[in-house]
C-alpha cells in the first residue's frame, strides 16, 4: 500500500513525502472540520492543525484502521476543542427567499442551500452526514473516528437524515423536487 | 426521500479549501517542527559531551587541590577541598539526573 510506504519514508526522516497526505486528504478534513465548526477559516486552521499533529504521531499509528480514519478522527478531535474555545453559538436558519427565482436550481444553488443547511445543524449530525453520504464511511468507520458507540452513530445519523430533509423542505419548499 | 436520492444530494456537501497556499503553510509548519526536533537531539549531543569534560575536570581539579596544602584564613585547607568535592559531588549528580530525564522524555 502506498501509503504505508509514504508513512516509513516519513519516519526514516523524508518530511517532505508527508506532502502526499495533505495533498489527499485537505478537502475531506476540511468538509470534517466545518460540519463541527462552521467556518471556513476556523476550519482551515483546525486542518492545518490536524496535519501537524497527524505528522507529529505518525509513530503511534498502527495501521490496524485505514490512514483516513486515524487522520480524521484527529480532524474531529480538534474540531471540537476548537469549538469549546470558541464556544462557537448555532443559529436559526434564516434565508430571505424574496429574491429566490422559482426556477429549476442551478447546480451552484444545490450546493449552496445544502452547505447552508449543514452549517445550521448540530455539529454531531452534520458531521455524521458527511462522513456517511459524501465519504461513505461505514457505521463502524464512524464510531472509530468519532469515538461513539454504534446505536449512538446510528440515531444520530437517522435524526440528522430527519433534520436535513425537514429544513431543505421549508427552505425550498416548492422547490425540493428540482433537486432530485 | 429514498436513500439513493439523499446520497445524491449530499454529494453537494462536498467542500473545498479555498487557501491555494494551504499545502505549503502546512508543509512549512512541519519542516519547522522536524528542524527544531533535530536541533534539541543535536543541543542534547553536546550537552552530554561537555558534561562529561566537565566532569573529568571537576574530578580532577579536586584530586589536585587534595595535594595543595594551604593555609586559608587560618583553616586547613583539607575541608575547604572537601566542600569543594561535595559541590563537585552535587552538580555531576543532579545535571547527570537532568539530562537522562530529558534524553528518555526526548526518546518517548
Amino acid at each position: 500500500m502506498i501509503e504505508e510506504l509514504i508513512i516509513k519514508k516519513v519516519l526514516n526522516g523524508d518530511t517532505e513525502v508527508f506532502r502526499f497526505f495533505v495533498s489527499t486528504y485537505k478537502d475531506l478534513a476540511f468538509s470534517v472540520a466545518v460540519s463541527v465548526v462552521k467556518d471556513e477559516f476556523t476550519a482551515a486552521d483546525v486542518v492545518q492543525e490536524a496535519f501537524v499533529k497527524a505528522f507529529e504521531n505518525l509513530k503511534s499509528f498502527k495501521g490496524k484502521s485505514k490512514f483516513s480514519t486515524w487522520f480524521i478522527r484527529i480532524v474531529i478531535n480538534e474540531s471540537f476543542k476548537s469549538v469549546q474555545k470558541e464556544k462557537v453559538h448555532y443559529t436559526n436558519l434564516v434565508i430571505e427567499l424574496e429574491d429566490f427565482q422559482k426556477d429549476e436550481l442551478k447546480k451552484s444553488d444545490q450546493k449552496f442551500f445544502v452547505n447552508e443547511v449543514l452549517k445550521n445543524m448540530s455539529p454531531n449530525e452534520s458531521l455524521v452526514l458527511r462522513l456517511f453520504y459524501l465519504n461513505e464511511n461505514s457505521i463502524k468507520e464512524i464510531c472509530e473516528m468519532t469515538g461513539w458507540d454504534e446505536s449512538k452513530a446510528k440515531v444520530t445519523l437517522h435524526r440528522a437524515r430527519k433534520t436535513m430533509e425537514e429544513k431543505l423542505s421549508n427552505l425550498l419548499k416548492n422547490e425540493v423536487e428540482s433537486l432530485l | 426521500m429514498k436513500e439513493k436520492d439523499f446520497k445524491n444530494i449530499m454529494q453537494n456537501s462536498k467542500l473545498e479549501i479555498q487557501f491555494s497556499d494551504f499545502e505549503d503553510n502546512v508543509m512549512e509548519q512541519i519542516q519547522a517542527k522536524e528542524s527544531s526536533r533535530r536541533s534539541v537531539w543535536s543541543n542534547l549531543k553536546l550537552s552530554w559531551i561537555f558534561f562529561f569534560i566537565g566532569a573529568f575536570f571537576g574530578i580532577f581539579a579536586t584530586q589536585f587541590l587534595v595535594d595543595f596544602q594551604m593555609p586559608f584564613f587560618g583553616e586547613n585547607s583539607k575541608l575547604i577541598v572537601f566542600v569543594g568535592e561535595i559541590l563537585v559531588v552535587f552538580v555531576v549528580a543532579s545535571q547527570f539526573d537532568n539530562l537522562i530525564r530529558f534524553t528518555l522524555k526526548k526518546r518517548e
